[in-house]
């Protein structure tokens, strides 16, 4: 193999000066990186040990409680029982209110979605002035406070007699879903490819017709997440819910609400396990998300 | 953009189902509301007196600072909390995603359930205050619930499940060769994350913590489970809610709410004002 | 031979260093990303691992650079083992395939960098980066932010970064891969004047054959985790050692057979499919008997038209012909059913379907192994 030259040997040959520490000192690494990183470390794993032991722990205490027989005093309860929460379900008449709620929220997101579809389209294809600010108008309702709005309302509502009525509800639940199908149709509506409506509109179609066979199937996937999406979101809503509810037109969660903010002659397991009735929608949800993706996949083939 | 169209006149029909129903039921909601706080329930005419009243009973104004000192500290921890975890795991770790999915896992519970969970955990015959006293560390149990301490923990915990979420995916927004850039450059790890990554990241945290600092001021069902919403935890909204629905008093309902409104802008500007002074700007590699 | 013997004419001369990887094994899981790779990098060298993507080249330079740990294997510098060192202590200039520059920091900032990180006291900083602004011809932009700069001049501030605290070891990783054609040239320039400037030790990780061969002083060709060829840029160019190497580096046509016979110095070599029979220079390393590949590139083949010339020749007609400027592709289908790529200079005289004879030449034609 080729020999290897010194570097100071060079330097004679050449007789030029020679930048540069040739006797480099050899690596070494820090000691005290060494030791704040292993400090670090630990106390990362601690901190993320400490708060995921919070966090688990009382999601079990609370399902233990409310699925426990008799719990007091041992780390344990001392059997388990689904008597709690079948009897909290009857004496609230969680089942009421949870068709309540469906139908409260089912309607309003279909009105949602049918007042704001043309506005998404006019937003998405035409250019006007103020567009900007109108769609920042529309985002207006959920960036600020909804206790800002909802108090007056409420008011309104109550001079006016709509109040703790179901179409009342209904009305209400509007302000949460215009501007949430507006915010998110509108990314949907402006990637649709708009050639294929001038193709239609050039074949002879008249504006309706371009619309119904056009239009409304390309959004059809993304309107019906969009829908789930909605839906989600006015089943939380919660604020102007309790201020304009009445005894027995209110949403669940408003419903549990009160009772827990009622009640300290409840045993915990009974509150606790009506506090959990609001896993259901959670779970109504997921599987009816899981249920439309794989529908919609079935019906697009793949 | 040449595909957008410039409107007609007829096209502008279009956008009236869905305005009206916003200008009836948002739009004059919040004219009548601001206006109606310069009025009183019973007499004609404008006036200051609800805000008069605000500002001189201590009943009143001292939610501005019950509010504050229930969410201002909570806020900070949450980001630190939330940052650690995130910040820790944002490389690809084994069990990572775990972490982040648990940390998370609170805001699809939702607040009334992680209030009686928190109710559940560290009530005096909670697991919490039991494993201490059998370790021996204690001898008394801590009052952790229906009080300050209660409302304070189960903020935390939803707050840090929220900048979590958010955190997440802008951790990855930082293109990992940056750091390494640094660190061949000779950088240690903390001079890597005080030069490198911390400026680049530090306005979006900032922002995430402002959303959730503004969200936080609007507590209301955690103060009233968990917390002692009488005094220790009387939160702006706890108030409005009295007023409109024990007093019936909306305009008085209404002041609070407004105040609670600026009480958040000023709380933004100074967050904002913060931000404003590093570095704003994208922090990908590529024009 | 040696490197040294390079930088008589140059004025600045930085100390270098040599790097030995010995054994080097990478797995994820149970892919294997670089088998038992063994390189030494003499001082000074500018070595190119040069292979097509996934082929374990960035993977090397990885755990050179620190963000990887072989899986087992060594890594030293000058003899002292870097393994466990940590990345921000081995003294690398690194210049990222995106460059990385930090988004935040002007160009002097970011230049200055890792002289901060050195502790170098200020006037000393002052007079290095200003070197380094120049000696990449940057003059004038010290005070711009990342994103106001071209992606040529991007490019040269990573590079500025990289060679300002006079490190070990430069290694480049595909550096070039997002400049345009015209700036890719200009670059590549300037790098090899750079490299005869410093002299550092530079490792060059590219899948660009061309880039590989005029940069290199050498050419390590690397496919799925193995390496398969170490060599100057000449001997990898001229003598490719298998099919792997050869077609990588643009050799177009493969025969593949047996050589039969050996007369007058020259071996006869008969195809596996069609028992073509064509003579070839007799090399060192084969011999009667051998399974061996024959090759020859596009612009070594001759379409002729003399009819004296009989042996080694095979005809047939032109089927595709593309007119790249100064020179023509041409595919010849033969009457065994091949097909050679040609490529012959000028404008092109000949018409498709043309019937067309095919020269190979004893001496153009290489005998190289399938593994």
């Amino acid at each position: 193999m080729k020999a290897e030259k010194s570097f100071p040997e060079l330097e004679k040959e050449d007789g030029q000066t020679v930048q540069g520490n040739i006797n480099r000192k050899p690596l070494r690494n820090s000691r005290k990186g060494l030791f704040l990183q292993k400090g670090y470390k630990t106390s990362s794993w601690a901190l993320i040990l400490l708060f995921l032991t919070i966090v688990l722990g009382m999601t079990i205490a609370v399902v233990l409680s409310a699925f426990g027989e008799e719990w007091y005093g041992t780390f344990l309860p001392q059997g388990y029982t689904i008597e709690w929460f079948i009897k909290a379900w009857q004496a609230y008449e969680v089942g009421e209110y949870f068709k309540i709620t469906m139908g409260i929220v089912l309607t309003a997101t279909v009105i949602s979605l049918v007042l704001s579809i043309p506005t998404v389209y006019i937003l998405a294809r035409r250019d006007f002035p103020f567009k900007q600010a109108l769609i920042s108008f529309f985002q207006l309702p959920f960036t600020l406070p909804d206790l800002l709005y909802a108090i007056p309302v409420a008011s309104i509502f109550y001079s006016i007699g709509l109040a703790e009525t179901i179409p009342g509800l209904i009305i209400v639940n509007l302000i949460v879903g215009i501007p949430f199908s507006v915010f998110i149709l509108l990314p949907y509506m402006e990637s649709l490819d708009p050639r294929l409506e001038y193709a239609a509109t050039s074949l002879g179609a008249t504006k309706f017709k371009l619309f119904q066979r056009i239009v409304l199937p390309q959004v059809v996937p993304g309107i019906t997440a969009s829908a789930i999406n909605i839906f989600i979101r006015m089943f939380n809503t919660f604020t102007i819910i309790l201020l304009i509810s009445g005894p027995k037109t209110q949403t669940l969660n408003v419903m549990v609400f009160s009772v827990l903010q009622g009640s300290g002659s409840q045993p915990p397991a009974m509150l606790n396990s009506l506090a959990l009735t609001l896993m259901i929608p959670l779970l109504f949800f997921s599987f009816l998300s899981l249920w439309v993706s794989s529908f919609t996949q079935r019906r697009l083939g793949k | 953009m040449n595909q957008e169209v410039f409107a007609k006149k007829r096209d502008y029909l279009l956008l009236l189902p869905s305005l009206i129903p916003l200008l009836l039921l948002f739009v004059y909601p919040l004219l009548k509301g601001f206006v109606m706080t310069f009025q009183q329930p019973e007499t004609a005419g404008l006036t200051l007196a609800n805000y008069v009243e605000f500002f001189t009973n201590s009943n009143y104004y001292d939610t501005i600072w019950r509010t504050l000192y229930l969410v201002v500290p909570a806020s900070i921890i949450e980001l630190f909390i939330a940052f650690g975890i995130t910040y820790f795991i944002r490389e690809k770790m084994r069990g990572g995603g775990i972490i982040a999915g648990l940390t998370i896992f609170p805001l699809t519970l939702g607040s009334i359930i992680v209030d009686m969970a928190v109710i559940a955990f560290f009530k005096p015959t909670g697991w919490f205050n039991t494993t201490l006293i059998n370790m021996g560390l204690i001898d008394e149990p801590f009052t952790l619930v229906y009080n300050y301490a209660g409302a304070f923990i189960a903020l935390v915990i939803l707050g840090t499940a929220f900048i979590a979420s958010n955190l997440v995916g802008m951790m990855g927004t930082i293109d990992p060769n940056l750091e390494r850039a640094a660190r061949t450059l000779g950088a240690s790890r903390w001079v890597t994350f005080k030069r490198v990554f911390w400026p680049l990241i530090r306005s979006n945290v900032l922002t995430v913590f402002a959303l959730n600092l503004i969200m936080q001021i609007g507590v209301y069902s955690t103060a009233v489970i968990v917390g002692n919403p009488a005094s220790e935890t009387r939160t702006f909204v706890v108030v409005a809610f009295e007023e409109a629905m024990r007093n019936f008093n909306y305009n008085m309902a209404n002041t609070v709410a407004i105040v609670m409104g600026i009480t958040q802008l000023l709380v933004l500007s100074i967050v904002f004002a913060i931000r404003k002074r590093g570095y704003i700007g994208s922090a990908s590699t590529f024009k | 031979m040696s490197q040294a013997v390079k930088k008589k004419n140059s004025t600045t001369i930085l100390d270098s260093t040599r790097v030995e990887i010995r054994n080097l094994t990478k797995q994820f899981g149970s892919t294997t990303a670089v088998h038992n790779a063994s390189l030494d990098i003499e001082n000074g060298e500018f070595m190119t691992l040069l292979g097509p993507s996934g082929c374990g080249k960035t993977t090397i330079l990885s755990m050179i650079l620190g963000t990887l740990q072989p899986t087992s294997g060594e890594i030293t510098f000058n003899g002292q083992p870097i393994n466990k060192i940590d990345m921000s202590r081995r003294d690398i200039g690194m210049v990222f395939q995106n460059y990385a520059l930090f988004p935040h920091m002007t160009v002097a900032q970011n230049i200055a960098f890792g002289l901060d990180m050195r502790k170098v006291s200020k006037s000393e900083k002052k007079k290095r980066v200003e070197e380094a602004i120049e000696m990449v011809q940057l003059n004038d932009l010290g005070n711009r932010f990342i994103k106001d700069l071209s992606g040529g001049q991007q490019q040269r501030v990573a590079l500025a970064r990289a060679i300002v605290i006079r490190p070990r070891v430069l290694l480049l990783d595909e550096p070039l891969s997002n400049l345009d054609a015209k700036l890719r040239k200009e670059m590549r320039t300037q790098l090899k004047k750079l490299h005869d400037e410093l002299g550092i030790t530079t490792i060059y990780v590219t899948h660009d054959q061309e880039e590989a061969l005029s940069l290199s002083t050498k050419v390590t060709v690397m496919s799925n985790g193995i390496i398969q060829q170490i060599g100057t840029p000449k001997e990898i160019f001229g003598k490719p050692k298998n099919y792997f190497v050869a077609n990588f580096i643009g050799y177009g046509n493969f025969l593949r057979g047996k050589l039969i016979d050996e007369q007058d110095g020259q071996f006869i070599f008969e195809a596996d499919k069609d028992s073509v029979r064509l003579v070839v220079n007799h090399d060192k390393q084969h011999q009667v008997g051998d399974e061996v590949i024959l090759t020859i590139k596009p612009e070594m083949l001759e379409i002729i038209t003399d009819p004296k010339i009989g042996m080694n020749t095979l005809s047939g007609k032109i089927t595709v012909s593309d007119y790249i400027g100064s020179a023509t592709g041409y595919e010849v289908e033969t009457k065994e059913g091949r097909t050679f790529k040609v490529n012959v200079l000028g404008l092109n005289p000949y018409a498709m379907g043309e019937e067309v004879r095919l020269y190979l030449d004893p001496a153009k034609l290489l005998i190289i192994d399938e593994e």
